[in-house]
């Protein structure tokens, strides 16, 4: 005969599998979207920012009659297309123009005698077209001011070296695994987290709060088994729930970096060398258990003190503000360190623990102080979750 | 079967039973029979140990509710007025999900969950999804499900709320079936037609307390009035007036 744990194990499990609500969250969702969002977003990018780059610049210039010369070079680069409009500042805030640029009455003069003088050059930062025009334009702009510089330099008879005594090589020193896992560790940490809630959420809702909207649960307590074995059984349902969403999402986002980065989005990511090893891989589903665990168990006690389905969604749904919240901050703060005192900070402990896989750094200490907390805080949670259910007022309506 | 001594159970301040006591004997019904918020559902949830009494106990087969509920449990069925059946689960299943909670090993589930087909004509949906029953085929598989282990106390609370007279007449038939196994039942309800029909003797509840019990025509002639609902109305409508001894306990 089996254990009841289990039997309320299976039961529960079974009937997650014919939800297809639960199904949706747990599978599809995180099996297509993220890759899609993942590729699909930079696609999007990349697309619009080569058909910015494809486009020729549109500048209007003011006082094109003081710089003749400047005007004649600008006309010669196919990049540029210059645009006449009776009001330059008009045309770019209705996006006519892309940059607007103010030639001074004493520019041709200035350049001729040797002097300095300025070139305005209007741009809206919050338009990509614009402020990636403004780069382009700066760039022939600066190759015009370089032949002026250097023509001065040859009527002097100075060689344009002088100017540079020498130039600086930098050299990116960090681990390789480090530069890696640097895009990863920005967006894996917070998705895994998010999933790790979300994963088990339903069904969290549905065996506790559901079972006593459907009227299901007093039969249930006229079972034999002690209420505390039904409660585990239920915390395991949720667990795996969310383990095997956490899983697909890593498994998602593994193929999603190391096959389709390189074939679609191409040079770019591709070079980057965007990889998870199988090992990082494990690692990170055994920390997001940890992670799973303690919102299970904690969805449950939420679960099982709601007197509905709709009360325990409006109690469950603000944790995700709880897996949101660390990962920004890990996010935010790149040289947030692991330490045993942040570590001891639950939900936050395996958001920190997963980035410091991604980069490489993985230290077996942490690994298995983190693995004590997060048991001391699901058990903590489950015990918790074990008196409401034995609360009268709380399991019946009384 | 099932000894009941001085129940007494409060929620929030509000006393719902205070020193309730009767017994029911192996092959009998006892009518528990009350207004609505007399304590009907609040005893037969202290029963099921469901809930725990402030005071006094209960027995139910030889086992203590109060000292040992888990034993007490495996020798209950309890049949109410809401069904909760699992919507994605088949009968079959729900039946088998109960069965193993009762300790029962799979061939007797099996064994019995093909009595229960037989006996309660379940053959066209036992392999259905219990979302897609009728009222009358959740009640039929609750009925499966509260017999199963074959317990020897049967606990019903307002069974036929909501049901139309064809699936009521068929509780009856199987309370009446219950009686005849020589099962200990309770069987609460408002209704004085039901209690009439079905009960061996009666424990009439008000506000908590018993105010009446015994056989109907002992009570009959006690009180000097002719039919059921007189017996009631003079236990408890004149209980309300003048709280007096008129009880019968």
């Amino acid at each position: 005969m089996k254990h009841p744990v289990l039997i309320v194990w299976f039961k529960e499990i079974k009937e997650t599998l014919r939800d297809r609500r639960t199904l949706l969250v747990m599978v599809l969702l995180p099996m297509v979207m993220m890759p899609g969002l993942m590729l699909g977003l930079p696609l999007l990018l990349m697309g619009q920012y080569e058909s910015i780059e494809e486009a020729p610049v549109r500048v209007a210039v003011s006082g094109s009659s003081h710089g003749e010369a400047f005007m004649e070079y600008l006309k010669t680069r196919p990049e540029i297309r210059l645009v006449e409009v009776e009001d330059p500042r008009t045309s770019l805030e209705e996006r006519e123009i892309d940059v607007l640029l103010e030639i001074p009455a004493n520019f041709q003069d200035s350049i001729s005698q040797g002097d300095a003088t300025y070139l305005s050059m209007g741009f809206d930062s919050t338009r990509d077209r614009s402020r990636m025009g403004a780069e382009r334009l700066s760039r022939f702009v600066d190759i015009y001011r370089q032949s002026i510089r250097d023509l001065r330099l040859q009527d002097k008879g100075i060689s344009p070296q002088m100017l540079e005594p020498f130039h600086v090589q930098r050299q990116d020193l960090a681990p390789e695994t480090r530069v890696q896992g640097m895009f990863m560790a920005m967006i894996l940490p917070m998705v895994i987290g998010i999933w790790a809630g979300i994963g088990g959420m339903y069904t969290a809702i549905d065996v506790a709060a559901g079972e006593k909207e459907r009227a299901s649960l007093e039969p249930l307590l006229t079972t034999p088994p002690a209420r505390k074995m039904m409660v585990y059984g239920k915390f395991l349902s949720i667990l795996t729930v969310a383990l095997v969403t956490v899983t697909i999402v890593v498994v998602s986002m593994t193929a999603t970096f190391n096959y389709g980065f390189p074939r679609l989005i191409g040079d770019a990511m591709g070079e980057m060398g965007i990889t998870l090893s199988l090992g990082a891989g494990m690692l990170i589903i055994l920390v997001a258990f940890l992670l799973s665990a303690v919102l299970a168990a904690l969805e449950l006690t939420l679960s099982i003190f709601a007197r509905s389905f709709k009360e325990a969604q409006n109690y469950i749904t603000p944790l995700t503000l709880f897996i949101v919240f660390p990962a920004m901050i890990v996010q935010m703060i790149p040289e947030l360190d692991a330490s045993y005192r942040i570590l001891a900070i639950p939900v936050f402990n395996c958001i920190v623990l997963i980035r410091d896989i991604l980069l490489g750094e993985i230290n077996m200490a942490f690994l298995g102080f983190t693995l004590i907390v997060s048991f001391i805080y699901a058990f903590s949670a489950l015990q918790l979750a074990q008196y409401f259910f034995s609360r009268e007022d709380v399991i019946l309506k009384v | 079967m099932i000894e009941v001594k001085g129940l007494t159970k409060s929620f929030k301040n509000k006393v719902a039973v205070e020193d309730v006591s009767f017994s029911v004997d192996c092959g009998e019904v006892l009518g528990l029979l009350g207004p609505n918020g007399a304590g009907k559902t609040t005893t037969i949830r202290i029963l099921a140990t469901v809930l725990k009494p402030d005071a006094g106990t209960a027995w139910v087969a030889g086992e203590d509710v109060c000292e040992n509920p888990a034993a007490a449990r495996k020798k209950i069925g309890v049949l109410t007025s809401e069904v909760g059946l699992y919507e994605r689960l088949t009968a079959r299943e729900i039946l088998k999900y109960f069965g193993q909670l009762h300790g029962m090993n799979m061939g007797m589930i099996n064994d019995r969950i093909e009595e229960m087909v037989e006996l309660l004509d379940m053959g066209d949906f036992i392999d259905l999804r219990a979302g897609t029953f009728s009222t009358g085929m959740k009640r039929k598989v609750a009925i499966a499900r509260t017999i199963l282990h074959d317990p020897p106390v049967i606990l019903f609370d307002e069974p036929t709320a909501g049901l139309d007279l064809m699936a009521a007449l068929a509780i009856y038939r199987f309370v009446h079936r219950c009686r005849e196994e020589g099962k200990a039942v309770i069987y609460s309800t408002h209704i004085m037609g039901e209690a009439a029909r079905l009960s061996d003797h009666l424990a009439i509840i008000d506000n908590g307390k018993i105010v009446g019990r015994g056989k109907l025509q002992t009570l009959e002639e006690k009180l000097g009035v002719s039919g059921l609902e007189q017996v009631f109305l003079r236990l408890v409508g004149e209980e309300v007036e003048t709280s007096s001894s008129n009880s019968l306990v």
